[in-house]
């Protein structure tokens, strides 16, 4: 028996001994929901993480980088922006992207429902989240919902028609709470009443809170109430429009030409309300919304792979003198109108920072809502306010009534070209397009001419979204 | 887990320990061959771990347990003997075994006799290893070893393939586990040399892998490196030298002149079919001609004058450049390789040191690999009852590695295969006349020159590119196993193990600043750095018993697994000289990142191996795995394996029947799992940290909680005979059943709610198959031997359950029935002979009187009986059309050896099965402005030839689109190896104190036969052919030297 002890001797030397923690592993890139939801840092840390998420690449597909490749693509299915060469984004401007197995359709539909589902949980865990901190917690959440309001805007404005006359028409489905359930489209009046609750309780939370935002990528009282007005403008409130666009460009001022001409690379030149700035480290480089746009930097516009020209209809529009026109270059390449409005080769390059929103936009539907109001003499102001900043002399604005409205909406397309209201403007003033008597080449365009109420102007819901949620059928789909 | 308790009783239950009386024997040992003295072979006391080895002289002395009947004879190459003790004198004789029947195989923490164990291996040993001129393992072992499966087959020195064993039994990852000298091995497979490696063994079914638990359902390979003999000491010298060259011709392709008059026709027929047609198409296609084409005019003759208004070549015109793509791009590769290696025991140590060098350059110039290897394997019977030994390898390797991404235009097969005969490698001028630079070298084109834009690859020369950038992968690998084994008692010991590998993976991925994707950022560089360590600890206690015809082992044991993943990359751009290209010369930081992974297993496991009367055999094995992957209320787990065979040579009915030297009948059956569901921490609800806003740290939802997630689970059966016949031929089939379950599948989920998908355990798999082993000794005189192996491998894959109907995965879809590599794409009907155009397939819909589409109960749409063809593609439908799974793959290898020479040649084969041929479809175009064109294109529809299945040559810039007319069969068979040998005569070599020298001629890929010239079938499981490094033939001339 002795050998006994000797044979429990040696065991109790080799034998190795795993504690309970021993199988107890954590990434150490990601951290867990336990940790990230329970404090206003952590919770913070994820509405950064959204604004990020904006403006990443999301895939290897170099025309999906977040929400300015959305908004190219609302210009490209407008008549304004024209196409020379088949690539990238080529099916968007063809309208054969956004049906129910489009790409462009499904990377829409997830872009905007990443952000929304991140934002619910900022929403739902903020009032139980530790902070010493309260001013802070207001604010954050103000953010929260006013980036939650902007994202169903986006949504419902490319998968329905606009909201006047489609009021009861299916929108889009609704979430403010995490689930791994789809839901049934609401109505268009439903995600109106969403959007438009989320906002008023941020502009109250921004008023009460009162902090100074730190940085452009971040959401103000201005950014709110300037989200507020492109909504009302839909909804056609336009006391509400006017009001709130005045709001949101409180403190701003209408560009200079000379500031104008410095190239929508750099926040830090020009005057923007809202805005994603971007550095070397973060930029997306040739999946990016200036290797797409701009001649100048050595992406897919800069090699000519697929370069995005003005139209020449919309050139020849525009007043000679005009700052916007100088801007356009037609003897780079002969027949080409080369857009010079976001040159950012001489300063960003790649990084170049990225508009969302601009105070000129929102004096501009100040403008349309009065003249809808007939309110003439202020609109006229307005415009000219911002038209003796383009032109080299100050203006004479005299339109009234429906002139003045129709030359308010083209001075949209000048003034905001490239920025992203394309379709939305399109769909909003229910037009159609008609792309003929200009550059585009039909070869490349496939669509030349659209009538208002197209179906190609909506989005369908993704394929992915009907063969998985139980709740929204092929009979729920867009024609 | 009370383990000590556990071991504590474990000790007590099974200790019977008596000290024993014992008795000694003597005897000597020879070979029936010649009658001379056999050297190093093993005697043992059956049912005992009482053992020696025979001396110089074939003599042997030994102490058994008194109550010891036989004795064991074995030896390589010689049959297995027993003996029984009938007298203090034991003399053996022994016979060669001309077939393996006694063969020794690895197995799972232990070793066999292959006629005793109940479940299914292949094996590969030393010297089939040895014929091979491969850097990896993982590339030789389809046709050595029945059910074993690989693609790849790139010429990338240092590259390996994909191995696969029965079948596809995960959606995920279904790559074996490998096991290096026993413990499982976390290093690259490249990192160990052939030369190093002793056998292979392939673990196919439960009692085989079932010891592996939650990490066996894909199967084992387990790889043992050599250790030396008592007895026998020497010193091997193998050196051989070798040129790499292309194994398999590109695709046939147009001539300058063709390309022109193609591309004019289609331009013509644009023109023609327009919407307001010029008066004359004909000129105004010369016109466009070259303009179209970039402003390339590789022809003397003017632009517009290139092609006449018949469609021809103007009969002036000559070549003003003919630079052919291919020619330049690949050279002649080169291989060197140098292995030293040093072998010896004696009856208490032993030991094998090996290093070797391996210099391998590829056909193109920047690709290469080269390996510096050492080893050291020695073991020591410390006392009487204490062994101990260790093994150490260091592996350090580079590899130059360029692009290869299918869709990049760096990658130069890519573009050598697809780009327009018409472009020019080098710059010359309008006039044709060549540009050289500075020092007079020639300079590329990259497209832009001369008012020119090339259309395929502008402001990209992938022979230029790969000079200035830079590709390069560094892997370290040291690896150590190590034990310490205690004999408690007789019968019964006590090991310990330690086994750990370190990997250190270093690249560096550069892009110029001149031409290409890094001129936008003044050059790039990316630097990744990673670093694998991990560690096994073993306890293990075994036991060996006979008692009369009753003879079992078995053990218990406990392991812990740990793995540790750490990886640093870092870009930066804007690069101030050329000839830099670390992070230091550039000055823009374009971001940086690392993280830390942590993977553990805890197990604790054991095995009974039992046998009555050495002919009626049982095993059972079993294993629990604590798992890290898994939440802690699912993480431990239970697999198991059973088998049992009937030897029934042994039996006495069988005794009458002369000529089956051997017949065993097997079966079994066990659970094993997966684990290799992506993630590490798959359970968890996560938030992605990076995703930073400027300076602020920013984080997203990257993971919904799935606390209930678990590892795949594997039900296999297995059941098979073994025969031998005449000690000449010996036959192996098996055929089995495999059903994995709760495969792990990203469960679709509705992309509104904010993530798309969400793993779970929903999915089921089943493959069944039949494995088939031959080998017959064909001719056995004494001057000339010819050896046959055949090993053939046949499995049907199908989907078993999914979470929804069907799931498309590009050109699959998968389904409940249908295989996971079914192609789903539309079918091709042929040219239509009045239009030229190409037609597909497609269902018609039924509609009711009212012209609505007709639904069935399901509320999907129902289709006529007979299909619609349409020139639409957008109308065509998709369907089923073939399999990338081959019906049959396999090999069969040739063995002759007459005088001193001796003749290998071995040859791998699939038969059945599809491949998509991506590179013929670019080829197949009717007008992509820039890309080459195939010659099957010369037979397009025209008018006058109307009977064809090549569409017309309309200009369409998506003619080629996806169809069954680009699938094409996947039927290959490749010479995969051939070497001749000669051994110089041994008296001629005696006389300078060496033991033996043997020239060899080697050749590795000598031929390739595929359906088309071009197509590389075995590149992938998913039968994707891409263009990737082309495979290669290696032919080489060395000698071994013994000394």
């Amino acid at each position: 028996m002795k050998k006994i002890f000797l044979y429990i001797g040696i065991l109790s030397i080799f034998a190795v001994s795993c504690d309970d923690s021993y199988l107890e592993t954590n990434p150490t890139n990601q951290v867990t929901n336990q940790v990230i939801l329970t404090t206003i840092d952590g919770l913070q840390t994820i509405f950064d993480g959204v604004l990020r998420d904006m403006r990443y690449q999301h895939s290897s597909m170099h025309s999906q980088f977040g929400v300015k490749s959305a908004d190219l693509v609302s210009d490209l299915m407008g008549e304004d922006m024209v196409v020379e060469k088949f690539n990238w984004f080529g099916a968007d401007y063809r309208f054969e992207d956004h049906g129910a197995k489009g790409y462009r359709s499904a990377y829409n539909w997830t872009l905007f429902y990443r952000m929304i589902f991140n934002l619910n949980e900022i929403i739902n865990h903020i009032d139980n989240a530790a902070t010493e901190n309260e001013v802070q917690r207001k604010h954050l959440k103000a953010q929260a919902l006013a980036l939650r309001a902007w994202s169903y805007f986006q949504l419902i404005q490319l998968y329905q028609f606009t909201y006047i006359g489609n009021e009861d028409a299916p929108g889009v489905p609704v979430y403010t709470e995490a689930t791994i359930t789809g839901n049934s489209r609401s109505s268009v009046s439903l995600v109106y009443g969403q959007i438009t609750d989320d906002l008023d309780e941020a502009v109250l939370l921004f008023e009460e809170s009162n902090l100074s935002r730190r940085h452009i990528s971040n959401l103000n009282i201005n950014v709110a109430k300037g989200i507020y007005a492109r909504v009302a403008l839909v909804m056609g409130e336009w006391e509400l429009a006017a009001e709130m666009a005045l709001g949101a460009r409180e403190g701003y001022t209408v560009m200079t030409a000379e500031e104008y001409s410095t190239g929508f690379d750099d926040y830090t030149q020009q005057n923007w309300i809202w805005g994603l700035e971007v550095n070397a480290e973060q930029s997306t480089t040739f999946a990016s919304w200036v290797s797409h746009v701009d001649w100048s930097v050595g992406g897919y516009a800069g090699y000519g792979l697929s370069r995005k020209s003005v139209s020449s209809e919309l050139f020849n529009l525009i007043a000679d003198g005009d700052v916007r026109k100088e801007l356009i270059d037609t003897t780079f390449i002969s027949g080409t109108f080369r857009p010079n409005k976001f040159l950012a080769g001489g300063d960003k390059g790649f990084n170049a920072d990225l508009v969302l929103m601009r105070p000129e936009e929102m004096l501009l539907i100040e403008a349309e809502a009065l003249v809808r109001l007939n309110e003439d003499d202020k609109s006229q102001a307005l415009l000219k306010q911002l038209r003796d900043q383009r032109m080299p002399e100050p203006v004479v604005v005299n339109a009234t009534g429906e002139p003045l409205l129709e030359e308010i909406l083209l001075e949209r397309r000048i003034e905001l070209w490239g920025e992203g209201f394309g379709l939305t403007d399109i769909k909003r003033l229910k037009r159609g397009i008609d792309r003929t008597n200009s550059n585009h080449k039909p070869a490349v365009a496939g669509i030349m001419v659209l009538d208002a109420g197209s179906p190609l102007f909506n989005f369908q819901i993704p394929q992915l979204e009907i063969d998985s949620n139980p709740n929204i059928s092929e009979a729920d789909q867009n024609p | 887990m009370g383990k000590h308790l556990i071991l504590f009783l474990v000790i007590i239950l099974i200790n019977v320990a008596v000290d024993a009386q014992t008795k000694s024997v003597v005897g000597t040992v020879s070979t029936s061959a010649n009658g001379r003295p056999l050297t190093g072979v093993s005697v043992m006391a059956k049912g005992t771990a009482a053992g020696t080895v025979t001396n110089s002289d074939g003599y042997y002395e030994l102490q058994i347990p008194a109550q010891s009947q036989y004795l064991v004879f074995s030896y390589v190459g010689m049959k297995t003997t027993e003996l029984s003790v009938d007298s203090e004198v034991v003399n053996a004789v022994l016979e060669p075994d001309l077939i393996g029947l006694s063969e020794v195989v690895v197995i799972a923490y232990g070793a066999t006799q292959r006629q005793q164990f109940t479940g299914s291996v292949s094996t590969v040993n030393s010297e089939q290893l040895g014929r091979f001129q491969a850097a990896d393992l993982s590339s030789v072992l389809q046709g050595l070893a029945s059910g074993v499966y690989t693609t790849g087959a790139s010429g990338q020195p240092g590259e390996g393939d994909d191995i696969r064993i029965r079948g596809f039994s995960t959606f995920g990852n279904a790559s074996p586990h490998i096991v290096l000298d026993g413990f499982p091995y976390d290093g690259n497979m490249n990192a160990i040399p052939l030369s190093d490696i002793e056998s292979v063994t392939v673990l196919k079914d439960a009692p085989a892998t079932a010891l592996y638990g939650s990490r066996a359902a894909n199967g084992v390979v387990i790889v043992t490196t050599k250790q030396g003999r008592e007895g026998s000491s020497g010193l091997d010298v193998k050196m051989s030298y070798g040129l790499v060259d292309r194994a398999l011709s590109g695709y046939e392709t147009v001539s300058p002149s063709q390309y022109y008059e193609m591309q004019w026709e289609g331009l013509k027929y644009t023109l023609t079919n327009g919407k307001n047609p010029p008066a004359d198409p004909a000129k105004k296609a010369s016109e466009q001609l070259v303009p179209k084409l970039g402003g390339y005019n590789a022809f003397n003759v003017p632009d517009n004058e290139l092609i006449g208004s018949d469609g021809k070549i103007n009969s002036n015109a000559r070549l003003l450049w003919n630079d052919k793509w291919q020619k330049e791009a690949l050279n002649t590769g080169k291989r060197r390789e140098i292995i030293l290696n040093a072998h010896g025991g004696s009856a208490k140590s032993k030991f094998f040191l090996s290093g070797s060098l391996l210099d391998e350059k590829g056909i193109i110039k920047a690709s290469g690999y080269k390996r510096y290897s050492a080893r050291a394997n020695v073991s020591s019977r410390l006392t009487d009852y204490i062994t101990a030994g260790i093994h150490f390898s260091g592996s350090i390797s580079e590899q130059n590695y360029p692009e290869s991404g299918p869709t990049s235009l760096l990658n130069p097969f890519r573009v050598i295969e697809l780009i327009a005969p018409i472009y020019p490698v080098y710059l010359y001028d309008r006039d044709g006349i060549l540009q050289t630079g500075d020092t007079g070298e020639k300079l590329y084109d990259y497209g832009t020159e001369y008012g020119r834009a090339r259309s395929y690859a502008f402001n990209q020369n992938v022979l230029g590119t790969l000079e200035l950038n830079e590709t390069l992968y560094k892997n370290d690998v040291f690896t150590m196993r190590s034990f310490i084994d205690f004999e408690l008692a007789e019968g019964l010991t006590f090991k310990s193990s330690l086994s750990a590998d370190h990997y250190t993976f270093t690249g560096l991925t550069h892009q110029n600043m001149k031409y290409g994707s890094g001129q936008s950022f003044n050059g790039r560089t990316n630097r990744e750095t990673w670093r694998t360590v991990s560690y096994t600890a073993n306890q293990m206690l075994q036991l060996t018993r006979t008692l009369g015809e009753h003879s079992m082992q078995a053990f218990a044991a406990h392991e812990n697994y740990s793995y540790k993943f750490n990886m640093l990359t870092a870009t930066r751009s804007g690069f101030q000289f050329p000839e830099q290209v670390e992070l230091d010369g550039a000055s823009v930081s374009e971001g940086s990142g690392s993280y830390e992974d942590n993977y553990r297993i805890e197990s604790y496991f054991g095995k009974v191996d039992y046998a009555y009367n050495d002919r009626y055999f049982a095993s059972f094995n079993f294993r629990t795995d604590g798992n890290s992957r898994f939440a802690r209320n699912v993480r431990w787990g239970n697999f198991w394996g059973a088998g049992l065979a009937w030897l029934l040579t042994e039996e006495e009915f069988l005794n009458d029947l002369n000529g089956i030297s051997s017949l065993k009948l097997k079966v079994s059956y066990g659970e094993q799992g997966n684990d290799k569901i992506g993630s590490y921490y798959g359970y968890q609800g996560l938030y992605q940290m990076g995703m930073n806003n400027l300076d602020y740290p920013g984080a997203i939802a990257s993971r919904i909680a799935t606390p209930d997630l678990t590892w795949e689970s594997l039900r296999s059966f297995n059941v098979g005979a073994e025969l031998a016949l005449n000690e000449r031929f010996a036959f192996n089939i098996e055929y089995y059943i495999r059903e994995n379950n709760d495969l792990l599948f990203e469960k679709p989920l509705p992309p509104s709610v904010g993530f798309t998908y969400i793993d779970a355990n929903v999915a089921r798999l089943s493959n069944t198959g039949i494995d088939l082993e031959m080998k017959g000794l064909l001719l056995n005189a004494q001057s000339l031997k010819w050896l046959m192996e055949v090993n053939l491998g046949h499995f049907t894959n199908e989907i078993r359950e999914l979470p929804q109907d069907f799931i498309i995965t590009g050109n699959k879809r998968w389904e409940v029935g249908r295989s996971i590599y079914d192609f789903y794409i539309e079918e091709y009907a042929g040219v239509n002979p009045e239009t030229g155009k190409s037609q597909w397939y497609y269902n018609i819909p039924e509609v009711d009187a009212g012209g609505n589409p007709l639904t069935d109960a399901d509320g999907n749409s129902v289709y006529a009986e007979e299909r619609g063809i349409t020139e639409n593609f957008n109308n065509a439908s998709r369907y089923y059309t073939g399999s990338a799974i081959p019906d049959l793959f396999g090999g069969v290898n040739n063995t002759l050896s007459f005088l001193g020479f001796d003749l290998s040649v071995l040859a791998t084969f699939g038969v059945g099965g599809k491949v998509f041929d991506n590179p013929y479809q670019y080829l197949m175009h009717s007008g992509l402005i820039g890309y080459n064109l195939h010659t099957d294109v010369l037979n397009r529809w025209t008018t006058d030839s109307r009977n064809t299945e090549v569409p017309v040559f309309d200009g369409d810039q998506l003619a080629n689109r996806r169809s069954t007319r680009f699938l094409a069969n996947a039927d290959y068979l490749t010479l995969r190896n051939a070497i001749l040998g000669y051994q110089i005569p041994v008296a001629l070599v005696s006389q300078l104190n060496i033991k033996s020298i043997k020239l060899k001629l080697k050749a590795d890929n000598l031929f390739m036969l595929t359906a088309r010239k071009g197509l590389v079938p075995m590149q992938s499981f998913e039968g994707s052919m891409q263009t990737q490094y082309v495979p290669v033939r290696t032919v080489s001339l060395g000698f071994d030297v013994r000394f």
